[in-house]
């Protein structure tokens, strides 16, 4: 197994949630982005404290302006005065009269702990709460009157016309405006705020992961055949695209509100201290549990996943295996078993999740309970601390909202954890490929990029795809510049490695290759692609334009790409495309004839001009008008050039010099056409088998076998 | 027009997933009461808290009734949890249900649809529809239920609530939801389509990186390389540009949504508080108002995702219904006979239904019970063709195909099909044990009688290699059987059926011709009588059949036995003279330096 990833843990729900070294590595990408992110967190800092101003200025507005509640302290005048002296502002504490305070309920917050549970805990301190307004505006609708104060009850406050308290309280009317009018200015802070953070977070991980994604591309196309021989194609494109995905979610629902949400427990939690830290430490009391169940759960949560993924898994190649084998499925009568089979599977995978549905029935509720649990302790202990004066109403209101908006982010965090495994699993296998070192690189003394004359030779070279199965034995020999070869024999026997070699997609064994003399290894890369040129048996296109695709790799002009065109007889039916040569292919070609996409590709050979000519003839067969282009079109590829051909035509192997014919990885005969027919050896049987029918009007093999 | 088209055929997909969903009345109304349970009791939490605080602002409170209250949190919120409890397991299990069966119809449907729909649809659309779209529905069904019936009911208890302390406020304070829902519907649309935009984005850079890896040959030999980056590039950079163009409308959305719950808070500081100074609410009605109004901006939510979730699983359920409501082009004869393995094909002219060019022409033979056939010609000259047609996985006209007597069309497919042993050209093995593919067709056999099978192919001892035997699973890593093992099992899957007729369709090109010619005396000596057709290259496979087809372009250009064949010296003798050669060229290098 090549070392990047095995293709049967392919299972995010294994792995960790957090990888340090991974996450390190995957910052490196964040990084340039460093400014953006700064900005989110601005942003995020912004907007996490207007969040959590926000129940405190509802407190404010109950406390300072709505719930303006005074209650009436009555002792001996000694003790009147050292409560009257503890206030700050004058209207905390009203002496009304020499045996009478009225002490205002939110003021009692503001003083020394110890000193105002005296005062709470003085039973001289009357429970009932008034309301007090100027005795001049008595209205005579509720209330009495004590000194110049008009004292109304709370709950009889109703009785008095509301013009009379407008009127009476302008001033914390035009408090709550105010309020209001900051209200509405954090408002639309946080939206924002919060809209920037979402923003910059995503773009900065949107970026950073393009870079990864582009880095990954460009490595892997500097990687040897050898890795994309051990990775199938759809693997690769699974980590180039979806595994960047399972990246790009990380960023986008897990860090975009994780730091905000850790922000906001952390705050919270502070808060909360600030405010009361008995009352706080109560309400973390459900804490331990809440994590508990949560770390219970995720066990539970995962083999549930575990199972409905298998079934999923199961239905789907089942379904798979009954598409592609559906003739043989109905043939043989089994379309009953299979589907009870298919419907056993599908009842399994209901029940599985029926159980995940159990699980996180559970839970869910569960977790909301123990949320509600905490709120709850809050809501008696303070209410009881209210009650002995410990507390102000509008600072238990607050607290219990506060307490509320606590456990919001700690839910949110308990369920992302799958995003984070998924994303850490995938990091590890994109880490794994960019990790790879690509096996065939210009050695360090290789000769700067030159133009070669075109020799050829192959010194005993010895080469298997895997070490211990040689596809060529000691198989040597020399094409000078100019000439052309010939690759024959049974398919399996060694043609196509030899132009692989030759090409440098993999490094012999053992033996050598030269090119112009030098050894292929000490050759840049460059000096290859530049001076040799491959057609391969399948024609492949590319999705873009024709001329593209015949320039493929260069910046050749259009005037040669026609030339070239014209040369190989493409142009004709290239020209009558929609957009002539600027016409966009369909994937691979799909709407050309095989024989219109071999023509393509010979045009790119021909126009990068190469010194050596290497090509793959393709076996396909094609129409009789199409076969004679291909056939001039060979004709003219070649010309001029070191070309090396497998060839299952006869028309090729006969404009062909030399003829090396190849039999399991071994050459066993060579020489002209002609030479190698007297020789009445393999090349004169393969000759007979392949060509014999097809050119029955060319005279001597037939004849020859006829007269047998 | 089409636009229109479109409406009317999602509302009637629509309806189909309405149906679907009151198929389950009684869990459905369980659901829904146990989703009310929910719903009623979150409203009595604030009223809790409430009656807590208006006690303590009054003063007139005890401890015992704090804790009484304390306790009734707790009560109401475990009641909460056991109702959210069942109504997931009620309305979600219905929709597992749901999906349950409705992967049933589709899998049995598919079934029953002939082969040539499968050759033109491709797998990985009808996998897409098999867990894409019934997930959809699936999400119609059940979140998208819950969704609206929670929307209604806290909506509707929500604002009862509201208008009991006040309805004056309430109106006032409600003045950003609606525009909330607004947002929600208009937003998804435009999510809608940029999310689709984000998929196409993504597919286009999964089909670069698809043909650029495949292309890695052509890419590396003319150094394309930087290109090659520079387009995958485009495309990395365009899927970047996507997911930021969603983000812009659904970054935004949330703010948003939050915005307009706060706008409602920030009304009612002004008007409530307002109203608290002038006497006409308390403070506690006031606390409890602004946990009402919270409670709605959920519902305003939900009512956005609701269209959504039912837009998209009326979308998926028309192109369900596309596929359930084909109908399968094959259809069951009513003759109960069971034919004799007897075939006769009268001028028979046949072509694939999408091409409409003949791929048969004139084509007629007879076969008697226990006589073996043999089909030679090149590929594409109709050959596998024909015997499809014999076993109806294709409809040859009527009045041309006869086996055992009788018009095909007219037979039982069951009786037909079973009358047949057939190895497809392709060999296609299941992902099932050895032992289990080739008592594929004949339920379960004894281990003996596999062994058996086996030997007659001659590929027991082979098997008997592996280390798990019989055991060994197909496909999976350590042993992949090869080509010539592959083909080996079909003809035992094929045997294992005791079948009237014996179809080879190159079913041996893959074992050298001592193998083949073992493996065929094997199988004519332990099924004597057998009726066979072998459809081959080689002409030491059909030279001791009773009759040889000799077929070129659809139609049969030499017909008559081995012997006869030769003498006409026409193609037949053409190969076989080049397959002997062929033949002393591999006793030749077999036998030479190598």
């Amino acid at each position: 197994m090549p070392p990047h990833g095995n293709p049967f843990v392919d299972d995010a729900m294994e792995g960790k949630a957090y990888d340090g070294a991974m996450v390190k590595r995957l910052m490196r990408y964040v990084k340039p982005h460093k400014k953006l992110v700064f900005l989110a967190l601005l942003f995020m800092l912004v907007s996490s404290a207007v969040d959590l101003l926000l129940p405190y200025l509802t407190k404010t507005a109950i406390d300072r302006y709505l719930a303006k509640l005074y209650q009436v302290y009555t002792a001996e005048p000694e003790a009147c005065d050292s409560v009257a002296a503890l206030g700050s502002a004058p209207d905390d504490f009203i002496r009304i009269s020499p045996d009478t305070v009225l002490v205002k309920k939110a003021a009692l917050d503001g003083l020394d702990p110890d000193v105002s549970n005296d005062v709470r805990g003085d039973i001289r301190l009357l429970p009932e709460t008034y309301y007090i307004f100027d005795s001049a505006d008595f209205t005579g609708d509720a209330g009495f009157i004590s000194g110049q104060w008009w004292l109304v009850r709370e709950t009889d406050l109703r009785r008095v016309p509301p013009r009379v308290l407008f009127d009476l309280r302008g001033d914390d009317l035009k408090g709550i405006a105010r309020l209001t009018w900051i209200l509405g200015g954090l408002i639309l802070i946080s939206l924002v705020c919060g809209y920037g953070h979402m923003m910059t977070l995503v773009i900065a991980g949107q970026r950073a992961m393009y870079d990864l994604r582009s880095r990954l591309f460009k490595h892997i196309q500097t990687l040897s055949l050898d890795f994309f021989t051990g990775n199938p194609t759809g693997r690769l494109v699974t980590r180039v695209a979806n595994d960047i995905e399972a990246l790009n979610e990380m960023f986008s629902s897990v860090l975009v509100n994780f730091f905000k949400d850790v922000l906001l427990l952390f705050g919270t939690a502070a808060i909360l201290f600030f405010m009361n830290w008995r009352l706080a430490l109560l309400s973390l009391l459900v804490m331990p549990l809440f994590t508990l169940v949560s770390i219970f759960f995720r066990r539970m949560t995962r083999k549930a996943y575990r199972d409905v993924r298998k079934y999923l898994a199961k239905l789907n190649s089942h379904l798979a295996e009954d598409l592609s084998g559906v003739k043989v499925v109905q043939v043989f009568r089994q379309e009953k078993a299979r589907r009870d089979q298919f419907l056993d599977t599908n009842d399994k995978y209901f029940q599985s999740n029926m159980k995940q549905l159990v699980v996180f029935g559970v839970f869910r509720p569960m977790i909301e309970v123990i949320a509600q649990l905490g709120t709850t302790i809050v809501l008696v202990y303070g209410g009881l601390s209210v009650m002995q004066g410990a507390l102000t109403l509008g600072a238990l209101v607050a607290f219990l909202s506060y307490v509320r908006q606590m456990f919001r982010p700690l839910q949110d965090m308990s369920e992302k954890y799958n995003i984070m495994q998924s994303a850490m699993a995938a990091s590890e296998r994109v880490f794994g490929i960019l990790d790879t070192v690509p096996a065939i690189v210009d050695a360090p003394d290789a000769e700067p990029p030159r133009p070669l004359a075109g020799l050829v030779e192959f010194r005993d070279v010895t080469f298997g795809y895997n070490p211990d199965q040689s596809v060529l034995r000691n198989v040597s020999f020399t094409v000078v510049p100019g000439e052309s070869v010939a690759l024959v024999g049974p398919t399996g026997a060694g043609k196509t490695s030899v132009i692989s070699l030759l090409t440098r997609f993999w490094d012999v064994n053992r033996g050598s290759i030269l090119l112009d003399g030098v050894e292929i290894g000490k050759h840049s890369v460059e000096t290859l692609r530049k001076n040799i040129a491959i057609v391969l048996q399948d024609a492949f296109i590319f999705s873009r334009s024709v001329a593209d695709n015949i320039r493929l790799g260069s910046d050749i002009g259009l005037d040669r790409i026609r030339e070239a065109a014209e040369m190989v007889q493409a142009a004709d039916f290239i020209e009558r495309l929609p957009d002539g040569y600027d016409t966009v292919m369909a994937e691979r070609g799909a709407t050309l004839s095989t024989g219109q996409k071999q023509l393509i590709c010979f045009a790119r050979a021909l126009v990068h001009d190469p010194k050596i000519l290497v090509l793959d003839e393709a076996t396909s067969n094609v129409d009789p008008s199409t076969e004679k282009l291909i056939q001039r079109a060979i004709e003219v590829l070649m010309r001029g050039r070191t070309s090396l051909i497998v060839a299952h035509r006869l028309s090729t192997v006969q404009q062909c010099g030399n003829i090396l014919v190849f039999d399991n990885g071994r050459i066993l005969e060579r020489g002209s056409h002609q030479e190698l027919l007297a020789k009445r050896g393999i090349y004169y049987n393969l000759y007979l088998l392949q060509w014999g029918r097809m050119n029955s009007d060319e005279s001597t093999p037939t004849d020859i076998h006829r007269r047998h | 027009m089409s636009r229109a088209r479109e409406k009317k055929a999602d509302r009637t997909s629509l309806k189909l997933i309405y149906g679907r969903i009151l198929k389950h009345k009684k869990a459905l109304f369980l659901g829904i009461l146990a989703l009310v349970g929910v719903d009623g009791l979150q409203l009595v939490v604030p009223l809790i808290f409430r009656r807590v605080i208006d006690a303590l602002a009054s003063g007139d409170v005890t401890s015992g009734f704090i804790w009484k209250m304390g306790l009734a949190v707790v009560a109401v919120s475990l009641g909460m949890a056991v109702c959210r409890f069942f109504w997931r397991w009620f309305i979600v299990g219905a929709s597992h249900r749901i999906d349950r069966d409705l992967r049933s119809e589709f899998y049995t449907h598919l079934q029953a649809l002939p082969a040539d729909y499968f050759d033109k649809t491709k797998v990985g659309d009808v996998m897409a529809h098999a867990t894409n779209d019934i997930n959809a529905v699936r999400m119609a069904c059940g979140m998208a239920t819950i969704a609206s019936f929670d929307a209604i009911f806290m909506s509707a208890a929500s604002i009862i609530m509201l208008i009991t302390i006040d309805w004056k406020l309430t109106l006032v304070t409600m003045i950003p939801l609606p525009l909330i829902a607004l947002m929600v519907t208009r937003f998804s649309g435009m999510i809608h389509d940029r999310f689709d935009k984000v998929q196409m984005a993504f597919s286009e850079l999964s089909d670069k990186a698809q043909e650029a890896f495949s292309g890695i040959r052509v890419v590396k030999a003319y150094g394309d390389e930087e290109s090659e980056n520079g387009l995958f590039d485009a495309k990395a950079r365009l899927n970047m540009d996507q997911n930021i163009h969603l983000a812009r409308v659904w970054g935004f959305f949330q703010p948003l949504v939050a915005t307009l719950a706060l706008a409602g808070n920030a009304i009612l500081l002004a008007a409530g508080g307002r109203m608290v100074i002038g006497g006409s609410i308390s403070l506690g009605q006031f606390v409890a108002f602004s946990s009402y109004l919270a409670m709605l901006t959920w519902p305003m939510m939900a009512i956005g995702f609701v269209v959504n979730m039912l837009q998209r699983g009326a979308a998926s359920m028309a192109r369900l219904m596309r596929i359930i409501n084909t109908v399968p082009s094959i259809s069951d004869g009513s003759d109960p006979a069971v034919p004799e393995p007897v075939i006769e094909v009268r001028n028979l002219t046949f072509a694939y239904p999408e091409t409409g060019t003949n791929v048969l022409e004139e084509v007629a033979f007879s076969l008697e019970s226990g006589r073996t056939l043999g089909i030679v010609g090149r590929t594409g000259s109709g050959k596998t063709t024909l015997v499809e047609l014999l076993m109806r996985l294709y409809d040859p006209p009527r009045g041309t195909v006869f086996v055992g007597g009788r018009d095909v069309a007219d037979l039982k497919l069951h009786n037909l099909r079973g009358l047949f042993g057939y190895v497809p050209q392709e060999t296609f093995l299941f992902a099932m044990t050895i032992g289990e593919n080739i008592s594929f067709g004949a339920g379960p056999l004894p281990p003996e009688r596999i062994r058996e099978l086996a030997e007659t192919v001659d590929i027991a001892s082979e098997i008997m290699g592996f280390p798990q035997g019989f055991e060994t699973v197909v496909g999976e890593r350590g042993v992949t059987l090869s080509g010539g093992q592959k083909q080996r099992v079909a003809i035992a899957r094929a045997l294992a059926t005791n079948p009237g007729i014996l179809v080879l369709d190159d079913s041996l090109s893959a074992v050298d011709t001592e193998t083949e010619d073992v493996i065929l005396k094997a199988v004519k000596r332990k099924t004597s009588n057998i009726t066979t057709i072998i459809i081959s290259h080689r002409i030491s496979t059909v030279q001791h059949a009773d009759m040889v087809l000799v077929m070129e372009r659809g139609r049969i250009v030499e017909k008559g036995t081995h012997e006869q064949l030769l003498s006409k010296d026409g193609f037949y003798t053409e190969l076989y003279r080049m397959q002997q050669l062929e033949a002393e060229a591999q006793k030749t290098s077999g036998g030479g330096d190598d």
